[in-house]
């Protein structure tokens, strides 16, 4: 993953970003979507992506489906409505915190 | 081109020599790898399976797939602790509560009439048989589920249910504490003594049905509702 430590903190949010977009998706299709959306600027790896969605699943803001595709089982991951809510207040926190960190850094410039 | 069953079977073995042992995560990853492979092939058709597997298991990083591994327990040991906490949350309120009090009740009533010379060695003496009962019990549990291993697919929150031992071992707690009240009691402090001893026992007896005979029984309704998937395989 680019800039690892910045992006690290914000790896929930941006799960919780995307599902909310897309309505459910399965683990491999997050990487790919990641990665096509930041041109490769960020890479989620596997060994982070899995870990924080059983996270986000145990603490009831995933719900999971499967579906049996080709000759194989695909779980699908989408939003419970906890996790809807929760989504709301992460990208809103993580607006402030950009929005704090950019009157620090540059106190010129502001996000709409 | 797309993976064979033959190929997911080999996935699936794949995941269980990087100690992967439940099902639900080898799917997970099996899915996974499989889509990798085929998006690899896609771009290299010249890969063979082996190298196009390697490459995709690479990008789980040094571990390998440790870190999923251990995310995925913690992760299943917050879902049972829920499952846990929701159950004894109904021993606090209507209408379970009701024998809560009443054994509370009971046991202040016969600590009471007790000698304050041998009370504490004829409790002990009396809680026996429910410890050996709810040690017989969990043991039976946690058999019941290893018999499985080998045979049956395993799940991860299964293991989770049937991992009862410590549990009713630590009921044994409650004769420390009733070494500690024996100790420390003074005859002027015996109601609160014995109200401290009263909760622990009611409070151990509760916890240790909850954990060894209420959540192991809903076994399969539990599963059904946490893996979609329990139902399509099993």
């Amino acid at each position: 993953m680019a800039n690892s430590k910045l992006y690290k903190g914000s790896l929930n949010t941006i799960i919780l970003k995307l599902l909310d977009e897309k309505g459910k998706m399965y683990g491999y299709e997050i990487t790919q979507k990641v990665k096509e959306l930041t041109k490769g600027e960020l890479k989620i790896t596997e060994g982070a992506l899995y870990p924080a969605l059983h996270k986000l699943e145990a603490e009831g803001l995933l719900d999971v489906e499967v579906a049996k595709v080709d000759n194989r089982i695909r779980k699908y991951y989408k939003l419970t409505d906890r996790g809807e809510k929760e989504t709301v207040n992460r990208l809103a926190e993580l607006e402030e915190f950009i929005r704090s960190m950019q009157n620090l850094v540059n106190p010129n410039w502001s996000i709409q | 081109m797309k993976l064979s069953e033959v190929h997911i079977q080999e996935l699936y073995k794949f995941t269980r020599r990087r100690l992967v042992e439940h099902y639900d995560l080898q799917t997970e990853l099996v899915d996974h790898l499989a889509h990798g492979i085929e998006q690899g092939w896609q771009k290299n058709p010249e890969l063979s399976f082996d190298e196009a597997l390697q490459r995709e298991f690479e990008k789980f990083g040094h571990f390998g797939f440790r870190s999923v591994i251990k995310a995925r327990k913690k992760a299943m040991k917050t879902k049972y602790n829920t499952l846990l906490f929701n159950e004894l949350k109904q021993w606090v309120s209507w209408p379970k509560i009701l024998w809560v009090l009443l054994s509370l009740h009971s046991l202040m009533i016969v600590l009471k009439v007790l000698s304050q010379e041998y009370k504490w060695i004829i409790l002990a003496i009396s809680l026996l048989p429910g410890v050996a009962y709810f040690i017989y019990e969990g043991y039976k549990v946690k058999k019941r589920y290893r018999n499985k291993i080998g045979v049956a697919k395993r799940w991860l929150l299964e293991e989770r249910l049937h991992s009862v031992q410590g549990v009713s071992l630590s009921f044994l707690n409650i004769f420390q504490i009733i070494n500690w009240m024996a100790i420390l009691s003074k005859p002027t402090d015996t109601l609160f003594l014995d109200l401290i001893i009263s909760i622990s026992i009611v409070a151990g007896f509760v916890i240790n049905y909850v954990v060894i005979k209420v959540l192991p029984s809903r076994t399969e309704l539990i599963l059904t509702q946490t893996y979609p998937e329990y139902k399509l395989v099993s």
